[in-house]
This record gives structure tokens, C-alpha cells and sequence, in this order.
């Protein structure tokens, strides 16, 4: 069957231009593409977390909130459970032990001892494979502790317990966890074992968190401050045993502790989504002109046959059409993998169940929205404007184009380029080059808005990566010592020094009060119940060196301070009513304490915490001459003689019965924090690549254009003796200075985009701005980048240039 | 070489009036103006062309230029004639004058009955599809349609004869030019006479009574050169009027009239001054 009797020829005709010039076909569609994945991308990513991170995170019945105590008898659960609102309660134990990696490294594990696996009612653990519930001596690992243990179901896991005595646990299964943030995250690993093997473990056989669920009733929408309410009854009742009480965690109902990072994720996915599409818009206003402007000609000759305005008009929209539609065929299936490849990632880094990407009818109609009606819209101008063409001005199209009269613009050009000559830097076919940059000014003005606009983003991310980076520096500057060691319970200052400075390598010890406590709003009996919120106090003796605060307010604490507290910016969030030189009322066991606020600290991203001197503050407590942390200097820099140095720091002290809760060697817990920084930059990384594939696209589409259209040009210049590499060359710079102009404009627009941005990022994700840094190198790395993208970009295009003979370009229609 | 079946001989009567299906159609269509084909009343008379003081000024950077500075001419049906005149003379702006590809500044222009001069852009097109049949001197075929589909492609613009029968037509059209065995062929695979050919038949496609041809022969060797002009005098033969612009005077020889044009004026012939 012959082509003629399946389409008419005017669909022929556009059957033709769409399959007879596959490059330009391919980079129309590329450019439809690039937002069409994006959106798609997004929205389906986007769908997914609305569906599975709730379905997930409610299936865990999670706890309403969480009250952190000392070890407690079962009853004090009861006494919980029985508070009017309260609808379900329930204990358990976690302790937190060293345990050997696959690899041999001694790492933190937090081991969960649950009453009753089989009863579970709050923060529900469940069953993965293997044993359940664990039994006697054995441990199950959450799933997402299984690489970076690298133990596997079967293995044992060798545990050291508070005393110092080697254990080994028999590894009989995976649970997962979904109320706990994963391993990846946190870098933490996590473990679940019975009561029984508690006492293995060299502890107590007692509860020290309680969780609780409260009644419906209680809630009013999403609002915490019901259950905070609830929570600090809960305190006191625990505390009314006679148990040391230092946080309660209030989750907002009904949502995933994390939805505020992911939905800031997701707000940054969508900005990249509507810039691609944005810019991909334009590359197809800049190819669709191209097209036209080709094929002036034909549009003459088909009006000069008797076509229509309106058939041809249908005929080049059904093109741009088709073109959507082929788009819609590569970016849906693209968009879905990707989406799919992300929720994955962050379901990995979230530990949620991710229940797969669904191609669903809403993110199919809105990317063939994206896909036909946005390119027919850009491209209803080009074509209407081409169309309108008339047969005497089409027909007479031929030859050599003329330059349109010269404007300012190229008379500011000529100017330059005359002054450049003076300089013999200038050669005809560099002038050429430079000449023709301007020749087509719409054009060029879509291009370098296009590389501009990822230029721009380009080094402003990189700008918003530093800045978190400077915050980051900024915030752990704090850090002049090398390990900090936490105790279970207080002990003697001068026994914990004696102890320490008897492991060798060690050049310095220090030894600090610490009691966690909860601030007032004022001093009346009932604020306890209204409003208190979580503070952890330090005590360092006055004059320490191994600590060095930013004090964005007041001052720090100097000799002879009595009640005086500073507070870190973290305590000023929570608790907006304290003020430099008024008074803070911190509950502290059961005793009320008074301090003034001297001072505000920047947080170091370690929580709530408020500094008060140590004699003043021991005597208050009844703790004089003991503390409950030691900050450490090492003898060695060196990160690995540190960590050495940390193990056998814990092992002295468990052999000394000091009960340890936490060693920490500060190089360690940097690194962590910059790990889950390095999430966003990541992130951010992508976001600027992408835009960056995005920009070089446009610079190819339009040098290809430029290519097709001085075709006759290159004729010429072939037939006075242009060698294929100086006409490649042509094109080459003209692109190289395409991409140097826009480098320059993306520079001087990086420094305010770069500003709002890290604004931005540090708001949705660390509740307040980042200290912002302008990188030098991003701009460096994007001039290197866009002249690498340029050339790249021209290189297609110039080949073709360059391969035309004369014969060919002088029949050239 | 046999005629076609389909009635190119048959000089229609020039029409009246466009079918009524043709406006009813462009009615439906969205944009009123841009759709509106329904023409004016058209007189009837002997005359294939009638202009009456025509006059077509161009202003350019340098200033006003007068291309045609009051043309009278009257051609009738079934002649074949040849313009002649140097470059710049102003005879391509006459011929387009009589395709309507450019409208005159002043004066009347009568094709075929209609008054070109008083249609809108998008009528002329139309119009122009079904009355008048141009052929350029670079021949202007599609470069991605074969010859056949080039053929085809008037008749699917104006929406003349059956669907069906499209294909048909264009292939006798082909055999009336002497090359329907290169009917499959894109253009860039055929020589200048083949590719002139084509565009004639083309040209043919919608049967109209008029042939308007700007230098046909300007790209082709003398003896390619020569069928085409036998081909057009075939026709003329046939009952078409066909204007042609040629600087070739053996060319010229052949045709029934010779209309000179000289700085925008028609030179009057010997023996014809009125």
C-alpha cells in the first residue's frame, strides 16, 4: 500500500518533516522531554510519599508521644496508662552498647527490650523473617541495621556490656521498625531483644521509656499542644515514682516525625520541575521559529497552490502535536523509572515501605497536558507569526539572508569588536563568529536566557552547599575537645578524672555537671502543667577552654556568675519567652530553679541545651564535686589514634564500674552530621545538573538551528576556499561566546539567587537561615562546565556544517 | 502523447459563483475572517485577464519605486502568451499582479471573472488553488513529498474531487507531462526538466483555467526547454490561457502573443496600437 492512500499529502507533508530530519526531531522532543520528566517525576514522587509515608508510618500505631526516663518499675507504665486521655500505653528499655561490626569496628547499637512482642499495642515492631519474637540471648536487627552491620540472620554479634564483659548475642532474625528513623539516617544501628537478656547484658531487668497513644478526643486537628500537655503529666507521674525524667518527644498526629524534610524535598523537586519545563519551553519556542523560518519557502509555495493560513496553521500544530506526543512516549515511562529510583532512595532513608511507583491516570493526564498543550501554546506564536507569511515574500526568500538594520545593539558590538581588532587578537572568521552571534537576536536572547537561568541555579546551589557547610563549621567550632563521655549517673569529679587520665594518650580532662530539665513559662505551680519544655543544662566548670560558643546575644558565662544561664538558639525556638537579662525558671527533679539568661549560644545541632556554671549550679542540685560528663583532649590529632583512644577510654571506665552511657568521638559525630547534610546537597547537585543538561540542550538546538539556516552561507564560504575545520570553527566559537556570555550574566545573578535560596533551604530544613557563603568555585566549576557543555553542544552541529559540499548547499532549499 | 481522460480540455465556464458546499464548509470553521472564502460576484466574459490602470508602487529604504505605473491589458481565453522584458522591468510584479501573489496599489485586475484586487489574503488563496496554476523557474516542488504526493497536494489544499479518485487524476496529469514512471520519486532524485514537469502537473492539478509560469524554462537546458514549450502550447490548444515570463526570444517565437513590458509600461506591439 503506497503512503498516499493512508494520509492525504499535507499530512504526508508533515509526516515527513517529522521522520525525514531525525536530529532536529530528536532535539524538539528532547526539549518537550526534559520537562516532561520532571513534572513527572515529581508529581508521581510526590503521590507516592502522600500514599505510603502515611500508610506506612500509621500501620506502626505510632506513639502519640514519648516520655525518656531512668530505669523504672513496669507499674509506673500503669500509672500512664490511667491518665484521663490517655488511650493506650506502653514500656520499654533501650540500651545503648558498643557492638562489633562485620569489619571489627566497635560501633554504638541501641538494643530495645520490649515486654511483650506478641502484645504490642504502641510504635508496633514487626516480624521481617527469621525468628519471632526473640528469644532468650538472641537479637533481631532492624532491616535497615543489616548492611552497616554487616552481620547477617544465623552470625553472632559480639556486644559489650556496661561493665566492660564481652557478650555474644545469637542474630535470629530482621524486624523492622517503622517509628525509627533508619541506620543510613541516623547512623545509628538498632537491635531487639527480650527482658531476659537484659540481664546478659549486664542491665536491669526495668523499663525506661514509656510511649502512649492518646484518646481521639483529645486531639484538636493537628495541634501538639494536647498531647504536650498529657506528656508532662505523664512526667510527673513517672517523676512522683522517683525516676529522673530528661525528655518527652511529641509527635504531631497523624504525620511521619520526617514529612517536613521530605515535604521540603519534594518543594525543591518541584522548583527543578518547573524550571525545566520552563526552559524547555523556550528551547521549543526557539526550534519551533526555526522551522518556520526554514521552511518560509514551502509555506509560500503551499499558499501559492491554493493552501490555506488555517491549513497550514493546522498542519505545522498537529506537527509540534506529534512532536508532544513522541515526548510523552520517552519521558512518561523516563519519569516513572526515576520517580521510582528517588522514592526508593529516600523510602531507603526514611525506612518506609514504598509500595512501588503506580502510573497513575492523574500523572499521565498532567504529563500529556505538559507534553502537547504547553509546546502547542509556546509554539502557537511561531507559527501563526510564520504562516502568515505571503507568497511574494516567501518566493522571493532566497539567497544569502540579509542582516536586518543595525541597531544599538550592533553598533555596540562593532564598537567592541573594532576596539578588539587594535589588539590583531582578531581574524575574519573569529569576526564572523562574533557577528553572527547577534544575528538572530530573539534567539539569542532564548538561549542565553536558558543557559543563564542554569547557570545561575548551577552556582547558586553550589553557593547553598557551602553556605550549609559554613553553618555546619560554624555550629561545631564549639568542639574543642575530642571525646565526650556521658555517664548513666553522676560520680565523684576527682574518681572520674583519676580514671581517665589513667589511659594513656590522653592530654586532658575535664569534667562536667549535666542534669536534663524542663523550662517554665513562669514560676506558678500550674505552669509546670501548662507549658515546659525540654532543656538538657551543662555545667562547665568556669573558664573552660574546650568549648567555644558563638554567642549571638549577651555574653558567656565568666567567674563569678551565680544563677546565670545561656541558653543555645535551639532553647529560644522552643521557648520564645526567655530574653537576655530576664529570668528562666528550669524544673530540675523536683526542684524549681531560678536562674537570669545571660546570654544566647548558637545551637551545635545537639538539641535544647542551656549552659549554667558548675559550682553554682552542683551545690543546687546537691551534686557538689560530682559530674556526669567528661570532656576530653587527646594527645594526638589523628583521627584514627582518636578513635583508638575512644575504646579504650570506654573499656577503662566499664572496667572501673563508671557507667557509661555514651562515648563520643567528636571527628566521628561531625562526620555524621555532614553525611546527612550531604542528603540535601546531593539532592541539590542533581537539581543542578539536570538544569545544566538542560542549558547545553538550548545552546545545541540553537547552534543546530544556525547550522541549518546559513546553509547557503556555508556554500559560500566553501566555495572561496573555507577548509571544513574553519568552518567548524565558525560555529564552534560562536558558541563558546554564547556560553561566556551567559556564564558572565549567571554569575552576577548567582549572588542574589544564591542568598534567597540559602535562605530558603535553611528555613524548610534547619528552621533558620544558613550563614551564607558565596562559592567561588561553583562559578569557576560552571565556567568550566558551560565552555566544556558549549563546545560539546556546537560540535554536532559544526560537523554537519562541515560536511556539506558545494553542490549540495547551492541546491539547497 | 494521449490526453487525459479527466476534462483539462474542457475549458469550464468560468465560475458564477464558488460551490455552495465549499462555503457552507468554510463556515463551520473557527475563525470567520481567516475562513471567509465566499467571493465576490464575478462577471462573465470572454476575457481570461483584465487589468485596467494598474499601478504598484514599493516603498523601500531608498524611497518609493514605481514597478508598474498603469497597465492596461486584456488577454483572452485559450492564448498563450509569452511577457518579455528586461530585468527590473517590472514584469514580474505584472505577473503577480495576475496570481494575486501581490496586490496593486491602485487600478482594477479581472482574472478569470473575479476581481482580485478586492479579495482578502486567504480568499485569493483559495482562489488561487482552483483558477489560477503557477509554475516557478525553480520549479519550488515540496523536497519531502514524491512527485505524485506534490501533485496531490493542491487538490488536498482546495479539497477538489473525490478523495478517492486523487491519486488517479495526479497520475494521468504525470502521464499528460511524460513522466508517470517517475511518480514515486522525491524531487531531490529527479533532473531540472523532470522536476519542471512535475511542478506543471501541479500546476494542472485542480484544473484551472489558468497557467501563470515565471520563467520555466530559466533552469533547463534548450531542448528540455523546448518540450516544456510544446507541452504549454498543447495545452493552449486544449483551451487554457497560459501567461509565461521568459527572456528566451525562439521561446518567444512560439507563443500566440508577446506582451513586452518596459519600465513598468506595456510596450505596444507592431500592428497592435490601439
Amino acid at each position: 500500500m503506497k503512503r498516499h492512500q493512508l494520509l492525504s499529502p499535507r499530512w504526508q507533508k508533515v509526516w515527513a518533516d517529522l521522520s525525514g530530519n531525525k536530529l532536529r526531531t530528536m532535539l524538539v522532543v528532547l526539549s518537550i522531554s526534559v520537562g516532561v520528566f520532571a513534572v513527572g517525576m515529581v508529581y508521581s514522587s510526590y503521590l507516592m510519599f502522600e500514599r505510603d509515608l502515611t500508610i506506612s508510618w500509621r500501620s506502626a500505631s505510632p506513639a502519640s508521644a514519648s516520655v525518656y526516663a531512668d530505669p523504672f518499675e513496669e507499674e509506673l507504665v500503669d500509672s500512664v496508662r490511667s491518665l484521663r486521655g490517655v488511650k493506650e500505653a506502653e514500656g520499654r528499655r533501650n540500651v545503648d552498647l558498643r557492638v562489633q561490626t562485620a569489619g571489627g569496628e566497635w560501633k554504638q547499637m541501641m538494643l530495645t527490650a520490649l515486654p511483650d512482642y506478641n502484645e504490642q499495642k504502641v510504635n508496633l515492631v514487626r516480624p521481617q523473617t527469621g525468628a519471632w519474637p526473640p528469644g532468650d540471648g538472641d537479637v533481631l536487627l532492624e532491616r535497615s541495621s543489616l548492611a552497616p552491620l554487616g552481620i547477617r540472620p544465623g552470625e553472632r554479634l559480639l556486644v559489650e556490656t556496661p561493665l566492660g564483659r564481652k557478650r555474644s548475642l545469637k542474630v535470629t532474625g530482621v524486624a523492622y521498625d517503622p517509628s525509627q528513623f533508619p541506620s543510613v539516617f541516623s547512623g545509628r544501628l538498632y537491635g531487639y531483644i527480650n527482658m531476659d537478656t537484659l540481664e546478659k547484658l549486664d542491665e536491669e531487668r526495668r523499663l525506661d521509656q514509656v510511649n502512649f497513644v492518646v484518646q481521639p478526643w483529645v486531639l484538636r486537628g493537628k495541634d501538639t499542644g494536647p498531647i504536650e500537655a498529657l506528656g508532662r503529666k505523664a512526667w510527673s507521674k513517672i517523676e512522683e515514682g522517683g525516676v529522673d525524667v530528661y525528655w518527652l518527644q511529641v509527635n504531631k498526629p497523624g504525620e511521619h516525625p520526617m514529612q517536613s524534610a521530605i515535604n521540603a524535598l519534594i518543594a525543591l523537586l518541584a522548583v527543578l520541575g518547573a524550571l525545566s519545563l520552563f526552559l524547555g519551553s523556550f528551547l521549543l519556542v526557539n526550534t519551533v521559529s526555526a522551522i518556520l523560518t526554514q521552511q518560509t519557502r514551502q509555506i509560500g509555495i503551499m499558499k501559492a497552490i491554493g493552501g490555506q493560513r488555517d491549513q497550514i496553521l493546522a498542519m505545522y500544530l498537529a506537527l509540534v502535536g506529534a512532536y508532544g506526543v513522541i515526548s510523552l512516549f520517552v519521558a512518561a515511562p523516563l519519569g516513572a523509572l526515576a520517580a521510582s529510583a528517588l522514592t526508593g532512595f529516600i523510602a531507603g532513608v526514611f525506612n518506609f515501605d514504598s509500595g512501588g511507583v503506580e502510573l497513575s491516570a492523574e500523572v499521565l493526564l498532567l504529563e500529556a497536558g505538559v507534553a502537547i498543550l504547553i509546546p502547542l501554546a509556546a509554539a502557537l506564536w511561531p507559527i501563526w507569526k510564520g504562516t502568515g507569511v505571503t507568497v511574494r515574500e516567501a518566493v522571493s526568500d532566497y539567497g544569502i539572508q540579509d542582516v536586518a538594520a543595525k541597531d544599538w545593539l550592533d553598533h555596540g558590538v562593532d564598537c567592541l569588536l573594532a576596539r578588539m581588532k587594535r589588539f590583531r587578537a582578531m581574524n575574519r572568521p573569529l569576526l564572523l563568529s562574533l557577528r553572527n552571534t547577534f544575528r538572530r537576536k530573539g534567539r539569542l536572547a532564548l538561549t542565553l536566557l536558558t543557559l543563564t537561568m542554569a547557570g545561575t541555579v548551577f552556582m547558586a546551589v553550589f553557593s547553598v552547599r557551602t553556605s550549609l557547610y559554613l553553618t555546619l563549621d560554624q555550629a561545631l567550632d564549639y568542639f574543642r575537645y575530642d571525646i565526650g563521655v556521658t555517664f548513666t549517673e553522676s560520680y565523684r569529679a576527682k574518681r572520674i578524672e583519676q580514671v581517665v587520665l589513667g589511659v594513656p594518650g590522653m592530654r586532658e580532662a575535664e569534667t562536667w555537671g549535666f542534669t536534663p530539665g524542663r523550662v517554665l513559662r513562669d514560676e506558678r505551680k500550674e505552669a509546670e502543667d501548662e507549658a515546659s519544655k525540654n532543656v538538657f543544662i551543662m555545667a562547665p566548670p568556669m573558664g573552660t577552654k574546650l568549648v567555644e560558643p558563638r554567642i549571638t546575644e549577651g555574653r558567656w558565662l565568666v567567674e563569678g556568675d551565680e544563677s546565670a544561664l545561656v541558653v543555645n538558639t535551639e532553647v529560644l525556638k522552643d521557648n520564645p519567652h526567655l530574653q537576655v537579662g530576664g529570668p528562666a525558671v528550669v524544673k530540675v527533679g523536683n526542684r524549681r530553679l531560678r536562674f537570669t539568661v545571660v546570654g544566647v549560644a548558637q545551637s551545635t545541632l545537639g538539641g535544647p541545651i542551656a549552659f549554667a556554671p558548675y559550682p553554682w549550679l552542683s551545690e543546687s542540685i546537691q551534686e557538689a564535686g560530682r559530674a556526669q560528663l567528661v570532656q576530653v583532649v587527646a594527645a594526638s590529632a589523628d583521627q584514627a589514634e582518636q578513635k583508638k583512644l575512644g575504646r579504650a577510654l570506654e573499656e577503662h571506665l566499664k572496667q572501673n564500674s563508671l557507667k557509661v552511657r555514651e562515648v563520643e568521638v567528636i571527628w566521628e559525630a561531625k562526620e555524621r552530621i555532614r553525611a546527612q547534610f550531604d542528603i540535601l546537597t546531593t539532592f541539590l547537585l542533581i537539581m543542578a545538573v539536570l538544569l545544566a543538561v538542560v542549558g547545553s540542550l538550548g545552546l545545541m538546538g540553537t547552534m543546530g538551528i544556525n547550522v541549518l539556516e546559513r546553509t547557503r552561507e556555508i556554500g559560500v564560504m566553501r566555495a572561496i576556499g573555507a577548509s571544513s575545520l574553519a568552518i567548524g570553527k565558525v560555529f564552534i566559537v560562536e558558541a563558546l561566546f554564547i556560553g561566556l556570555l551567559s556564564w558572565l550574566a549567571g554569575a552576577l545573578l548567582a549572588v542574589p539567587v544564591a542568598m534567597l535560596l540559602s535562605y530558603q533551604v535553611g528555613m524548610l530544613f534547619l528552621q533558620a537561615p544558613l550563614a551564607f557563603s558565596f562559592s567561588f568555585a561553583g562559578i569557576v566549576i560552571w565556567l568550566a562546565l558551560s565552555t566544556a557543555l558549549s563546545v560539546l553542544a556546537s560540535l554536532l552541529p559544526a560537523w554537519n556544517a562541515a560536511r556539506l559540499s558545494v553542490r549540495e548547499v547551492l541546491s539547497y532549499e | 502523447m494521449q490526453l487525459a481522460k479527466y476534462p483539462i480540455n474542457s475549458m469550464r465556464a468560468f465560475p458564477t459563483a464558488f460551490p455552495v458546499e465549499v462555503e457552507a464548509k468554510a463556515m463551520r470553521k473557527w475563525l470567520a475572517e481567516l475562513t471567509n472564502v465566499s467571493l465576490p460576484a464575478s462577471r462573465v466574459d470572454n476575457l481570461a485577464v483584465s487589468l485596467s490602470a494598474v499601478r504598484k508602487v514599493y516603498v523601500t529604504g531608498a524611497g518609493e519605486f514605481e514597478a508598474l505605473r498603469g497597465i492596461d491589458l486584456q488577454i483572452e481565453r485559450g492564448v498563450f502568451a509569452a511577457v518579455v522584458g528586461k530585468s527590473g522591468s517590472g514584469k514580474s510584479t505584472l505577473i503577480n499582479m495576475i496570481t494575486g501573489i501581490d496586490r496593486p496599489t491602485s487600478g482594477e485586475v479581472w482574472v478569470a471573472g473575479t476581481p482580485v484586487h478586492a479579495l482578502t489574503e486567504n480568499q485569493i488563496a483559495v482562489w488561487r488553488g482552483r483558477t489560477v496554476g503557477v509554475v516557478f523557474q525553480f520549479f519550488q516542488l515540496l523536497p519531502t513529498l514524491t512527485a505524485l504526493e506534490n501533485v496531490m497536494l493542491p487538490m488536498d489544499f482546495c479539497d477538489m474531487f473525490a478523495p478517492s479518485e486523487r491519486a488517479e487524476r495526479a497520475l494521468s496529469l504525470l502521464e499528460l507531462v511524460d513522466i508517470k514512471d517517475q511518480a514515486d520519486k522525491l524531487p531531490a532524485n529527479l533532473s531540472g526538466g523532470q522536476q519542471q514537469r512535475v511542478a506543471i502537473a501541479r500546476s494542472l492539478a485542480n484544473d484551472p483555467p489558468l497557467l501563470v509560469a515565471d520563467e520555466p524554462t530559466g533552469n533547463l537546458d534548450n531542448k528540455t526547454a523546448l518540450s516544456i514549450i510544446e507541452l504549454f502550447v498543447r495545452l493552449a490548444q486544449a483551451g487554457k490561457t497560459i501567461i509565461m515570463v521568459t527572456h528566451d526570444q525562439e521561446l518567444v517565437m512560439r507563443a500566440g502573443r508577446k506582451i513586452t513590458v518596459a519600465e513598468g509600461l506595456i510596450v505596444p506591439e507592431e500592428g497592435e496600437r490601439r
